[in-house]
């Protein structure tokens, strides 16, 4: 019998496909994985402490910088928060337009997320570049209605910052006309390719109970087959008012996790459909003190991220900072099981399944 | 007779015997490397280019009349680069690993023909000769993976040794079935051989050969020793400098000589009407090395266990099933006649579904019993975007107009209107403005003005805040300094500063903007 | 949309099986005594089907820390906010939930790194953001800020 030692290696904080300054520390037994532990906070930057100390508005620049591929889904969770907590209402226009960019926010963000888990299954770079081009079609509407491209900044307490300008409908029905098309060419490149099932088919299987049980949320949850979308489970906002289907993969292995946010895509370019016909006119931005001042209590607001269940939960004290500040932060925690996952599979599966988990490690350690 | 034994025998008139046998091999080996040197640029030059058309980018372009010149700077660039051991490592392993890898595939040009006499040595095992020189390049590769000391090269150079051994079997049992029709190990007489090109007569063998060879050659979907998304670079993640580049260099001879060889045993070498053999050569050899670097810009890679399933369960028994129908076909049809050719494929294609069916991963989950079906559609889908316009922009030729209401890097300050009134700095989240006023007759001076953009966030909320529209973000999209020192913007520099506000926070002036550039969708020629 | 379940009537349930846990409520929260927190979340998800911890927070009020956990059941679609109380300061412990929803590892860990507030009985509690030779707790209140 051949005498075998288990061998120690050090995925990260510097590693191609980790998504960032993320560290695993994976023992093999030749290729196979028989332990893992994720290490986390080379990326962590005290936001939950440092937002304490600014006033309510200097905090929407921030939350830019927690899951910066999808800064608008984060701006829309605080903002929310706040104006629960300071009782505000805020224009009917202003709700639109939120939806709209949130929406165009989660095909963004889902954008990279399938490229980068093709890239990690080893494509060289052109799912990756497809989706880049896409994605550069919405950051073109993002700078036009915001003035940037990644950080946006653009809701504000009681509304958003600004209207938008008169080309950016046309603009966007070009996209939401088009958009379709290119995830169907997607399908083309990927979901029959041989290569990509047998990478990703049966592999990291995550079991519907162990999901709910671990907190996770968002196409990881989904992908196991849960029926669980914070916009239809608990409809914030006026997601109520449109018809859409929540996608949930069967088995919950990798390829679901992929398909789920392929759908979603399809999903989301309806949602934004519905909301350009049913804009209405009228004001962005309802009358709030310039500085707000929330009275006593707590609030917990949660929305549905890219990433999963995005919540802020803030605490207030008549003073013009929040006293607590804390972000429930959906990568972090889907992130949980991360070691189930990859145990018994190859070193290349567990790259796949941190890819399919669709991590931003500025959320993951803030 | 090779070129090489024609020098020799010349030269036995004049010389002695040992400057005879010596001076040719002198010559032959730089006159080689010189020209395989050329066809290694051009090969990267077109991967690069093509792969960039694949993905809709223009590729590289900068470097000389479209980026013809790019191979070179790639070159000066890996050369002059620091050259670092690993002080972990293995020394002298460390340093012979490169040469190692590289003389095989050099010396693979030795027999392929270029022409019916152009060849360097026609020796009568021809093919033998390159099975067994090629396989020692793995050699080099598993000296530098064991050499680095580090954990990725060595999962690597384990992953080489175990890929390339089984590969090499399914690729000699196909060159076996060419071997039978042309009944010689010798190059010159397969390509003479081919009346009709073999792939042909041998479409199994070839498809088998092709992907073998691609395993051999490590490339996309079987480029697991450098699989950058798992092991960083394989083996050469501790290489630097000249070192780094005799493997670069190795893996493009490598390439070259493989696809020399698919185009000599298959495509019926230097043969063609009208232009010169050695010619038509050079072309097969590209549209061979294009196939590879289109699967490259296509393909995901596949996981160790599937990939050595794939050489075992797939290759293997379809490569020996491929010996033996062709060694029963020259018994019956010793003549080879062309009718074959239609049996031929029919048989490859029911070979082809039957094996199809065998391979089920994760269980009885996925199996690839669609024939290759999806792998060929995302061929087509790329092949397609190989027409469409580049979405890149030659930047900075080119410039794109950011959005009326673009935060751009600096702001614009209008030192009439600022009232001193400081809404601006305490509406900043980072506190980095810095203002300072004193009396002055109407209303406060601003005498001092400082903003550190090097920590400025660009959120626009200094520009919101401001009640007398003295502050505007600007339109600029360029920074860069070498000192953060000089990223602190003073009042004299806002002053002085060339004034593009932008619409932020004033929709008033969007009107009179020039229009955002937006990505145009791309248009297809075809 | 999901219904928040009115605290009166679980901390009523609750007190028929566990006396003396609940502490309080108020029309959003029941508060319950830091050592029966895990009898109490055992009760909830085992009998309302609380099967999913959304999230853990931990607030610093000087002369308490405040534990809140939203609970969430997917079967159902209805919630339950959890809050206890932690009285010290030099050490303050309480009972880990891991053992009954994994998602609250991580979370657990967070608020240990950050808080210094233990759980005992956590499998795996040491500092996640943090390095491990860190001196304090940056998100209590006594931190002193930079």
């Amino acid at each position: 019998m051949l005498k075998t030692e288990p061998i120690m290696i050090n995925f990260g904080p510097q590693h191609p496909s980790t998504h960032g300054v993320f560290r695993m520390r994976v023992t093999f037994d030749g290729e196979v994985i028989v332990d893992l532990e994720p290490i986390f906070g080379y990326l962590h930057r005290g936001i939950e402490k440092l937002c304490e100390s600014k006033t309510y508005t200097q905090i929407i620049p921030y939350t830019d910088r927690l899951d910066y591929l999808a800064s608008m889904s984060n701006n829309f969770a605080y903002v929310m928060a706040v104006e629960k907590l300071a009782g505000i209402e805020i224009p009917e226009r202003a709700q639109y337009l939120r939806v709209i960019v949130a929406e165009l926010q989660r095909i963004a963000s889902h954008l990279i997320a399938v490229g980068g888990f093709l890239n990690d299954l080893g494509a060289f770079f052109t799912p990756f570049m497809y989706m880049f081009r896409e994605r550069e079609k919405i950051l073109d509407l993002f700078e036009m209605v915001c003035g940037q491209r990644l950080t946006y900044n653009y809701m504000r307490i009681g509304g958003v910052s600004h209207d938008i300008p008169p080309e950016f409908l046309p603009a966007l029905k070009r996209f939401v006309d088009e958009m379709p098309g290119y995830i169907d060419e997607y399908d083309q490149l990927l979901a029959e390719n041989e290569i990509v099932l047998a990478r990703s088919k049966g592999v990291g299987v995550l079991p519907a109970d162990l999901a709910i049980n671990a907190s996770a949320s968002g196409p990881v949850l989904r992908g196991s087959g849960v029926r669980w979308d914070i916009r239809r489970a608990d409809p914030y906002s006026i997601y109520d008012r449109f018809e859409f289907e929540i996608p949930v993969g069967k088995m919950g292995d990798t390829y679901d996790r992929y398909w789920v946010r392929i759908q979603e895509m399809r999903q989301s370019v309806r949602i934004v459909r519905q909301a350009m016909a049913e804009l209405p006119q009228g004001e962005v931005r309802a009358k709030v003190p310039a500085t707000l001042r929330p009275p006593q209590g707590e609030v917990y607001a949660r929305i549905e991220s890219p990433r999963g269940e995005l919540g802020f939960y803030l605490v207030g004290d008549d003073s013009p900072h929040p006293y607590r500040f804390k972000v429930r932060a959906p990568s972090l925690i889907n992130l949980t099981l991360l070691r189930d996952l990859c145990i018994g599979w190859k070193l290349a599966d567990a790259i796949a399944i941190l890819g399919s988990i669709d991590i931003v490690l500025a959320e993951v350690d803030r | 007779m090779g070129v090489l034994e024609q020098f020799q025998h010349w030269l036995l008139g004049y010389w002695p015997s040992w400057a005879a046998y010596l001076v040719p091999a002198i010559v032959a080996f730089l006159v080689l490397s010189s020209f395989i040197l050329l066809v290694v640029m051009a090969f990267i030059y077109i991967e690069r280019r093509g792969v960039g058309r694949f993905q809709v980018r223009l590729g590289p372009n900068r470097a000389g009349p479209l980026g013809i010149l790019q191979p070179v700077a790639d070159a000066i660039k890996v050369l002059v680069k620091e050259d670092i051991i690993p002080s972990r490592g293995d020394r002298r392993i460390h340093w012979l690993a490169p040469i190692i890898a590289f003389m095989p595939a050099l010396a693979i040009f030795a027999v392929i023909p270029f022409g019916p006499r152009a060849i360097f040595t026609d020796i009568n095992i021809g093919i033998l000769y390159i099975i067994a020189i090629s396989s020692l390049g793995v050699i080099g590769v598993f000296m530098a993976g064991w050499a680095s000391g580090n954990k990725y090269s060595l999962v690597s150079a384990l992953r080489t040794v175990a890929q390339l051994i089984s590969y090499e079997i399914p690729l000699m049992l196909s060159i076996a079935g060419v071997l039978i029709i042309s009944g010689s190990l010798s190059m010159v007489s397969i390509v003479e051989a081919q009346s009709i090109p073999f792939i042909l007569l041998q479409p199994l063998g070839f498809l088998i050969f092709f992907v073998a060879a691609t395993a051999e050659l490590n490339r996309t979907p079987f480029d697991l020793l450098e699989a950058e998304s798992e092991i960083v670079a394989g083996y050469h993640t501790e290489y630097s400098g000249m070192k780094f580049s005799l493997f670069y260099l190795a893996e493009y001879t490598h390439a070259f000589a493989i696809s020399a060889i698919v185009a000599t045993l298959f495509l019926s070498g230097w043969k063609g009407p009208f232009l010169p053999p050695a010619l038509w050569l050079m072309i097969k050899v590209f549209l061979v090395f294009i196939v590879l670097f289109w699967a490259r810009s296509t393909l995901p890679r596949l996981r160790v266990d599937q990939l050595m399933g794939f050489a075992w369960k797939g290759l293997f028994p379809l490569a020996l099933l491929n010996l033996f129908i062709t060694a029963a076909e020259a018994i019956i049809w010793p003549g080879f006649p062309w009718q074959l050719l239609i049996l031929n494929l029919l048989i490859a294609a029911l070979l082809i579904v039957l094996w199809s069916g065998l391979f089920r991963v994760a269980g009885e989950r996925v199996s690839f019993h669609r024939y290759g079906r999806g792998i060929a559609k995302g061929m087509a889908l790329t092949f397609r975007h190989l027409f469409r316009r580049p979405i890149t922009v030659q930047y900075p030729e080119q410039r794109l107009t950011p959005a009326p209401r673009f935060r751009g890097n600096l702001l614009v300050w209008d030192e009439e209107r600022c009232n001193g009134c400081r809404a601006c700095a305490r509406a900043c989240p980072v506190s980095i403005i810095d203002i300072e006023t004193k009396k002055g007759d109407k209303g406060l001076i601003v005498e001092t003005l400082e903003i550190d953009f090097g920590r400025c966030l660009f959120c626009g909320l200094c520009v919101e805040a401001c009640p007398v529209a003295a502050l505007f973000m600007s339109r600029d999209y360029e920074q860069a300094s070498y000192f953060r020192e000089s990223l602190v913007v003073k009042k004299e520099q806002f002053i002085a500063a060339e004034k593009r506000p932008s619409a932020y926070a004033y929709p008033d002036l969007e009107a009179e903007m020039p229009p955002q550039t937006l990505l145009a969708p791309p248009k297809e020629k075809g | 949309m999901t219904t928040p379940l009115s605290p009166a009537q679980i901390a009523r349930q609750i007190g028929e099986v566990l006396p003396e846990a609940v502490t309080d409520f108020n029309e959003s929260a029941i508060f319950v005594s830091s050592e029966a927190l895990f009898e109490v979340a055992r009760f909830l998800k085992e009998n309302l089907d609380l099967d999913y911890l959304a999230s853990i927070t931990a607030v610093d009020f000087f002369e308490h820390f405040e534990l809140i956990y939203h609970l969430t059941s997917i079967k159902y679609n209805h919630s339950v906010v959890l809050k206890t109380r932690c009285y010290e300061r030099e050490n303050p412990t309480l009972p880990s939930l891991v053992s009954l929803w994994r998602g609250a590892d991580l979370q657990e860990r967070e608020v240990y790194d950050l808080m210094g507030v233990s759980f005992s009985g956590h499998p795996n509690l040491k500092r996640i953001f943090l390095w491990s030779g860190f001196k304090g707790h940056p998100l209590r209140k006594d931190y002193p800020n930079a």
